[in-house]
């Protein structure tokens, strides 16, 4: 690619023919990925056979996904094209006319990487975490459950972010021989509603549009939310459910069965294809690993900012109350 | 399908079980469905995958449980029909 630059996102190298000022740049080294935004068009071709789709809570399409021999075709509605060579080396973008850069690049890196993560990583789950003395906590769930804003308050608390919205978590062992799950940065920054932003930060923070159509921004001062340096182990996750119990006083922590815990992350794992056997088999044993080896909790507390910082506390207080 | 009480079943290939705490865990790769079982329906499938025998898992669970022999009889049947028809277990030699 001419004038490419190259780019790190958890620890893949990518060589992007667009600029993506969200990552950090890095010289040199053989790329993992490249990326490709070719001009606007009407998508590629529809040689294709569609095998699965998402559906928004409106019960409304918003991606499909097709296998087109070679490649997979990922066709965000309204928005454009992508298509991610079987390898996950090369991603093509053909964005529909009138797709602003920005929305380019989040779909490119909100939604596409983690997807091409999910060819060659072990898990990859819809999950923020940050960093604590004792470990990394995840924060699992769907769009909307509020994973940014839990990530954001720990932030401005001091605790390091390691990922936003996806979560790639590898077995491995550093210093150490036993093996543990490692929970992999992926890159800086938090996507919040104006009104969680409101709710956070004490002043507004700096911010940028994400894409044109949601009011969310991503905040990526490190001094409002610093970032992760290098994996660290998962020590602990919580579950986040739709909306809360409004009435609820206090927040609540409450142990999850292995089983419940698993079915739960099943279904907040990416999967780019989810006929592929081998790749069901390697996210069914690893869930298997991880619920059986952390504990795993449902987190309620009311969808008021005022409850964060308490929220906070009992998260913060849990790992020693849990023995870990 | 009829499942009787002198079947030899097992679990198919295509689906992977996982054991998490006392229950399990259970993965169709052919339809990419999950399905789990609690910790009677995890004591069944331990026997189950031992003895192949259907016969078997009765005497055994009616050795652990307090349950009659025909109220037994017919919870494994039904249990076993279900996960028949969802293809998480197949009749030996099929």
């Amino acid at each position: 690619m001419t004038g490419a630059t190259r780019y790190r996102v958890c620890d893949l190298l990518v060589e992007s023919s667009v600029p993506l000022p969200e990552l950090s740049q890095v010289e040199g080294g053989s790329p993992d990925c490249r990326f490709e935004v070719l001009p606007a068009a009407e998508g590629f071709a529809e040689d294709a056979h569609w095998f699965h789709q998402w559906i928004t809570a409106d019960k409304e399409t918003w991606l499909k996904l097709a296998d087109r021999g070679e490649d997979y075709l990922l066709r965000f509605l309204d928005q454009g094209d992508f298509l991610i060579s079987r390898d996950g080396r090369d991603v093509r973008c053909c964005p529909l006319p009138g797709t602003p850069e920005s929305t380019i690049r989040h779909l490119f890196l909100d939604q596409a990487v983690p997807l091409v993560l999910s060819l060659w990583e072990s898990l990859v789950l819809h999950a923020s975490a940050i960093l604590t003395p004792q470990g990394v906590i995840a924060f699992v769930g769907k769009s909307g459950q509020g994973k940014s804003t839990l990530a954001a308050c720990f932030g401005q608390s001091g605790f390091r972010l390691i990922s936003d919205d996806y979560l790639v978590l590898r077995k491995m062992a550093l210093r150490k021989m036993v093996e543990d799950w490692f929970a992999i940065p992926s890159y800086p920054g938090v996507r919040l509603w104006p009104e969680a932003s409101d709710g956070i930060f004490s002043v507004p923070p700096e911010s940028a549009e994400i894409a044109h159509y949601t009011d969310k921004r991503r905040v990526s001062d490190p001094a409002l939310v610093p970032f992760a340096e290098g994996p660290s182990a998962l020590r602990c996750l919580y579950f986040l459910n739709d909306q809360g119990d409004a009435f609820l006083p206090e927040p609540s922590i409450l142990p999850l069965r292995p089983r419940e815990a698993f079915m739960k992350l099943v279904s907040c794992a990416f999967s780019l294809d989810v006929r592929d056997k081998v790749r069901l088999e390697r996210q069914f044993e690893a869930i298997g690993q991880i619920t059986a080896q952390l504990p795993c909790f449902q987190l309620e507390y009311a969808r008021d900012f005022a409850m964060l910082p308490a929220v906070r506390r009992m998260i913060v207080d849990q790992p020693v109350r849990s023995g870990l | 399908m009829t499942v009787v009480l002198n079947d030899h079943l097992r679990i198919p290939e295509e689906v992977l079980t996982s054991k998490v705490g006392d229950e399990t865990v259970l993965l169709n790769l052919q339809t990419g469905m999950y399905y789990s079982l609690d910790p009677v329906g995890t004591r069944f499938l331990e026997v189950l995958q031992r003895t192949g025998r259907l016969d078997e898992v009765h005497h055994a669970l009616l050795e652990q449980f307090d349950v009659s022999t025909a109220k037994l009889e017919a919870d494994l049947l039904k249990l076993s029909q279900d996960m028949l028809a969802r293809g998480l277990l197949v009749k030996d030699g099929e």
